[in-house]
């Protein structure tokens, strides 16, 4: 620190020491958007064909969903669990808590999180498919979930690409909140480190270089997707 | 539930951090102010493409959307004292770490706020910013009177989305050591061992501020719309005088 205010050869190091940490964080942000899909997709069923009691849980977790800050969503997913095994347990405190790595409670909040957005872009893109056509394949005599699967899905699926790739986008920086219930991602590891050598700058210089560089790979990925979806548009139309 | 879960408790420590919810809402208005002026400068920058401070202004752009918040807090909070230290100003940790705070959030929503700026500011017809030109409007006066006006009209919903996300990034900054309801709840779930409740009132707060500031947003686009139209009626009238 007295010789220089930022020492790049310790940057550089640490960048490569963050670089073994990239698969946790990709991990997570690949696996919630997985997870995350088929519960927006779920949450976008029941809510288009109106199942009574789902169809209005589904909406009020939209809006919740989406109104939580992400880490009062993984708060809760992790000290709820705890507060649910005793009551399970009829106050025994059980040690499978512990058996439970901090990874998966940071799966089930950041899934519960992008779960709540991709619902609602499911829905968007679903909307944009004019009504007639669903009303066209019932009336050829297609059961509604062929219908949808033979006529709506494939261009709802076109307009959805663009608004799950930012959706993944924004999970792959959300993922840096799962460092406060200890899961030892990018920015978890960039903290231990910071916190033993105290050199700040360096590290955090190192891991919004790594960060920025796994968005724009992502970010040039999506882009060049969306010019290859592109041909299938103009059929809606 | 029994003991396991306390709605007693969760009901008795709810107006306890709803009393530290001024620093959320101070952080958010004070940044999203500043940030707006920024954006609208930065986007104004962009859309005439000077070419240096264009592209400049892009890098930066992509940086902070590239970033999580959180990285962008820390190297702030924790790195720039020692940069500023390291050129001499020795008084440094005389400054609040809430001025970084500000700092960081101004930053962050200018970069996404410019780019809701400049996609509003060009899918306003060309042609207007000619027809300015032609009646004799210099640059400065045809943002200020005839596009800009109409820019945010597009952009309220949009910037409105933005001011949400501000806010609920503010659950953050306890992180860098601002007391806030989120620290408060943390120090409070040390004593009770009742964190759940505790950040289950957080939560709750966090919504209704949500909401509060989603109403705020249609209000206001609302209100754009009866502004303009109003402008178009006088138009209208006063055409039909003369």
């Amino acid at each position: 620190m007295e010789d220089s205010v930022v020492d790049i050869a310790y940057a550089l190091e640490a960048f490569r020491y963050l670089l073994d940490y990239v698969p946790v964080t990709l991990a997570l942000a690949v696996g919630s958007m997985f997870l995350g899909s088929l519960l927006g997709l779920a949450v976008m069923f029941v809510r288009w064909r109106n199942v009574p009691v789902l169809g209005k849980l589904g909406t009020w977790y939209v809006i919740i969903g989406r109104a939580l800050p992400t880490l009062i969503i993984l708060y809760v997913v992790f000290f709820a669990f705890p507060v649910f095994l005793l009551y399970m347990n009829d106050g025994q405190v059980s040690e499978r808590f512990n058996a439970i790595p901090p990874f998966l409670f940071a799966l089930a909040g950041l899934t519960l999180h992008s779960g709540a957005y991709l619902a609602e872009a499911f829905r968007t893109a679903v909307q944009s498919v004019d009504k007639g056509q669903m009303e066209a394949a019932l009336a050829c005599g297609m059961t509604w979930s062929q219908g949808f699967r033979r006529i709506i899905l494939p261009q709802a699926a076109v307009l959805a690409v663009p608004l799950m790739g930012n959706q993944f986008l924004s999970l792959i920086k959300n993922t840096s909140i799962a460092f406060m219930i200890t899961v030892l991602e990018m920015f978890g590891a960039a903290n231990y480190r910071s916190s033993i050598s105290e050199r700040y700058i360096e590290i955090y210089l190192a891991l919004a270089a790594l960060y920025w560089l796994v968005s724009m790979f992502f970010e040039t990925l999506f882009r060049r997707l969306e010019i290859r979806l592109a041909v299938y548009k103009g059929s809606s139309e | 539930m029994g003991n396991y879960f306390s709605p007693e408790y969760m009901i008795a420590s709810f107006p306890v951090l709803l009393s530290y919810v001024g620093v959320s809402v101070f952080l958010t208005v004070i940044s999203q102010t500043l940030a707006l002026f920024l954006g609208s400068g930065i986007a104004l920058v962009r859309v005439q493409r000077l070419r240096w401070i264009s592209s400049l202004f892009a890098a930066y752009i992509s940086f902070i959307r590239g970033t999580p918040f959180l990285v962008q807090l820390y190297l702030i909070c924790f790195g720039l004292p020692r940069i500023i230290k390291a050129l001499g100003a020795e008084d440094i940790r005389a400054l609040p770490v809430i001025v970084f705070v500000v700092l960081v959030m101004v930053l962050h929503s200018a970069a996404y706020m410019s780019e809701i700026m400049r996609g509003s500011l060009e899918s306003i017809d060309k042609g207007q910013l000619e027809a300015c030109y032609s009646i004799g409007m210099t640059t400065g006066e045809a943002y200020r009177r005839i596009l800009l006006p109409q820019a945010f009209r597009i952009a309220v919903p949009s910037l409105g989305n933005e001011i949400i996300s501000a806010l609920k990034s503010t659950s953050l900054v306890f992180n860098v050591g601002i007391v806030d309801m989120m620290s408060k709840a943390e120090l409070m779930g040390s004593y009770s061992y009742r964190s759940l409740e505790l950040y289950l009132d957080a939560g709750i707060i966090y919504v209704l501020l949500c909401f509060i500031l989603h109403g705020i947003t249609e209000f206001v686009s609302g209100r754009n719309q009866l502004i303009s139209d109003n402008t178009a009626e006088l138009a209208a009238e006063s055409a039909a005088e003369q």
